[in-house]
């Protein structure tokens, strides 16, 4: 058909349009039945902390000595359940746990021999695993790193505090410790 | 007559899913807001002619604001004075397969090598860095912290740029293992490693003695990672491309006609990018595949899940092997690849500007199951809105017609030197090369004349040994024997050749399908080439009068 053919039969009216043939889909999106189920999956999650932090005795501070006493107060949140171990030892850097359960575990280490700019960092292992972890750039070759968290024991671990940097292992100071406080969930 | 009329708009690019603004496949067009513009072109700066004995280049870095590269033998290559020629900075230092290449925190050219990392700080120093042991293997290596992380076989070693300690062995996978690329982004260092005919990617954070997240499984060879944003990765495997943040994956789709038995996604360690919303996937077929998967630039846009093909610079796309892929600091994106057809080497850019030629085929017209003749195409042509460089409206337009009653990729292969610039010649006898009709287009696949389209006008002896084709113009060069060729049933509807017009036409273009073909179906490919005016397609209407019968 010619040009001036189809013109004609377009001002004719002679021409039908239609809808593409191909049925094209919109991409693939969530779904709101995805949606509410992780949805629920946050929910539940959070049901978990917010009864963590209401049923827990949150420990507040650490001994900046071996052995010393905390200079912080203890505040009672709730005495539901609570068990709480500190370590400040600069040799062992291990604690063994005795009841399972939902632990705040919090760390810290005073790394001695990093170099300023290098990196170093410090785990926390429960046996041979490492559940908890933080790095940073060293401000000198004395600085703190530490971080905190939530985890699930089963009772009997053995949980051990390290310190790294220049991927060689180091001992870590006075002035680190390992802070665990069982959480009612 | 019972005329309809169907409009296809909105084009995004090509794929399998049938999705909105999906064609069926194009070539060197760009998506842009108002149509698909031929706006991509692949541009050789330099070759092997120039360079000599350089192969293709696996790796590119930029060194004190100068672009930099190795290549396949670890020759490094400099793109010199600002302009378009790159030079060798150094020759190979020794057994190399391009390993990899990186500017570290402190601004030095760190080349991997098999055994030694060779650095650049004004003086090269050839075996800077002993890594302990000779690995012939990929090692895309990546800054984190204040370390360069090295890819080494099985291990992984880590250069500490404050003090160049170097640990040859910061992290060791089993013995089986070969990791070849780390990618680094804010949560750690993501890890591609290779395990048999399985892969793995595992976090890390350069310090501590395992991966700090589980590893992450993959069942075909992992090929090549790149970062995605600030916190995830593109990984790209044979069979499976997925965004991942280390710890969990999205499947991405895979290149069009994911068929089993070959490797659909091939690109080298260096050979993906991300720029913004669009991943790039350089593509090296080995499977002889003409389709939709041949060797080339392949680009994802992650919003919309659609595909766009890019050619290699010199137009071949099969027997072409892809390299690396990178931008520098100021958006130039830079790739390279090696053609078997003319055993040359490109570096090459690829930029917004016109191609030497680009299409579209879109998706499938024809409502319902009917019978229907085709009987004419419009398409709408409007000014390329991206472009802002003002230039006369030359171009050649055409539209062709394809009705699904032969097979749609065919190839044939040349039979000795061509015996004209506008002759093909076939053995007819053989399988494959005694199947094209007159009317039919041909596509050069490799060597010389690589990417340019014809059309069959006549065909001489045909069946025979000696079967000749004659083209409807001439081709640049003599086409070389063994030569692939795609031959492809499209019909010509009409050709428009605009000289330099100083406007588009606002009623686009109307094309008589003079052979009122018979089908039920129809795809229609929109061709431009001898293109000097920036322009657009957004949109392809097709008529045709329903006979309302099956």
């Amino acid at each position: 058909m010619t040009e001036q053919e189809f013109n004609a039969a377009q001002e004719a009216e002679q021409v039908n349009t239609v809808d593409p043939a191909i049925h094209q889909e919109p991409k693939p999106s969530v779904t709101l039945e995805g949606l509410k189920g992780q949805l629920d999956t946050y929910l539940n999650k959070l049901e978990v902390l917010r009864r963590g932090l209401v049923g827990c005795k949150m420990y507040l501070g650490s001994p900046q000595t071996p052995g010393a006493a905390s200079p912080y107060p203890t505040v009672d949140l709730d005495t539901v359940e609570f068990a709480e171990q500190v370590i400040a030892d600069t040799a062992a850097h291990s604690m063994t746990l005795t009841v399972g359960g939902f632990y705040l575990v919090v760390f810290q280490i005073d790394v001695d021999g990093a170099t300023a700019g290098n990196s170093m960092a410090a785990d926390v292992k429960s046996g041979a695993t490492q559940i908890g972890y933080a790095s940073k750039n060293a401000a000198g070759a004395t600085d703190f790193i530490g971080s905190s968290f939530i985890a699930k024991f089963n009772g009997n671990e053995v949980l051990t505090l390290g310190a790294y940097t220049n991927h060689q292992v180091l001992n870590g100071s006075a002035h680190s410790f390992l802070s665990i406080t069982k959480l009612s969930i | 007559m019972n005329l309809q009329l169907e409009t296809q708009s909105g084009f995004q690019g090509f794929g399998s899913s049938n999705l909105i603004g999906e064609v069926y496949h194009l070539q060197n067009m760009l998506a842009t807001q108002f149509g698909l513009a031929p706006y991509l072109k692949n541009a050789t700066e330099e070759d092997s002619a120039a360079v000599s004995g350089m192969t293709v280049i696996k790796w590119f870095a930029e060194y004190a604001g100068t672009p930099y590269a190795v290549d396949g033998n670890g020759k490094v290559l400099v793109r010199s004075g600002g302009g378009f020629l790159w030079t060798q900075a150094r020759a190979t230092a020794g057994n190399s397969i391009g390993n990899g290449l990186i500017v570290d925190q402190t601004g030095r050219l760190l080349v991997a090598r098999d055994r030694y990392i060779q650095m650049y700080n004004g003086t090269w120093n050839d075996t800077w860095k002993d890594l302990g042991s000779s690995v012939t293997a990929e090692k895309g290596m990546d800054t984190f912290l204040d370390w360069v992380v090295i890819p080494h076989g099985n291990a992984v070693a880590v250069l500490n740029t404050t003090d160049d300690s170097l640990n040859t062995a910061g992290l060791t996978f089993p013995s089986g293992c070969s990791c070849i690329v780390a990618k680094s982004s804010r949560t750690g260092v993501l890890l591609g490693v290779n395990f048999g005919s399985r892969s793995f990617i595992a976090l890390w954070d350069a310090q501590a003695t395992r991966a700090i997240a589980e590893w992450i499984w993959f069942d075909s060879p992992l090929k090549s990672i790149c970062r995605a944003g600030d916190d995830q990765w593109i990984v790209t495997t044979a069979r499976k491309i997925v965004l991942t943040n280390g710890y969990a994956t999205k499947e991405l789709p895979s290149l069009a006609d994911a068929v089993l038995g070959v490797t659909l996604h091939n690109p080298t360690a260096g050979g993906t990018w991300v720029d913004g919303r669009k991943f790039y996937l350089n593509h090296t077929d080995t499977s002889a595949n003409y389709g939709r998967r041949r060797s080339g630039t392949y680009v994802l846009d992650l919003d919309t899940e659609l595909w766009t093909f890019i050619t290699p610079s010199d137009g071949s796309t099969l027997n072409v092997a892809m390299g690396g892929i990178w931008q520098d600091s100021t958006g130039r994106l830079f790739t390279s690849h090696s053609n078997g057809g003319t055993s040359l080497s490109h570096v090459c850019q690829i930029s917004n500007a016109l191609p030497t030629s680009a299409w579209l085929i879109t998706a499938p017209f024809g409502k319902g199951g009917t019978k229907k003749t085709a009987e004419g195409i419009k398409v709408e042509v409007q000014a390329n809105t991206i472009n802002q460089i003002y230039t006369s409206f030359g171009y050649t337009i055409s539209a062709k017609v394809y009705d699904f009653s032969r097979p749609l990729w065919t190839v044939a292969t040349q039979s000795g030197l061509a015996s004209g610039l506008d002759k093909l010649n076939v053995d007819g006898t053989s399988g494959s090369g005694n199947n094209a009709a007159v009317g039919d287009e041909v596509t050069i696949l490799s060597g010389s004349n690589g990417g340019y389209i014809r059309r069959i006008t006549a065909i001489a002896d045909q069946n025979t040994s000696s079967e000749a084709w004659t083209l409807d113009s001439a081709l640049p060069n003599l086409t070389a024997t063994g030569t692939q060729i795609l031959v492809q049933p499209f019909v010509l509807a009409q050709t428009f050749v605009v000289s330099s017009a100083a406007s588009i036409p606002k009623d686009g273009f109307y094309f008589d399908v003079k052979d009122r073909i018979k089908g039920k179906q129809f795809l229609v490919k929109v061709v431009l080439t001898d293109m000097t005016g920036h322009i657009s397609i957004p949109s392809v209407s097709f008529i045709y009068n329903d006979l309302g019968i099956i």
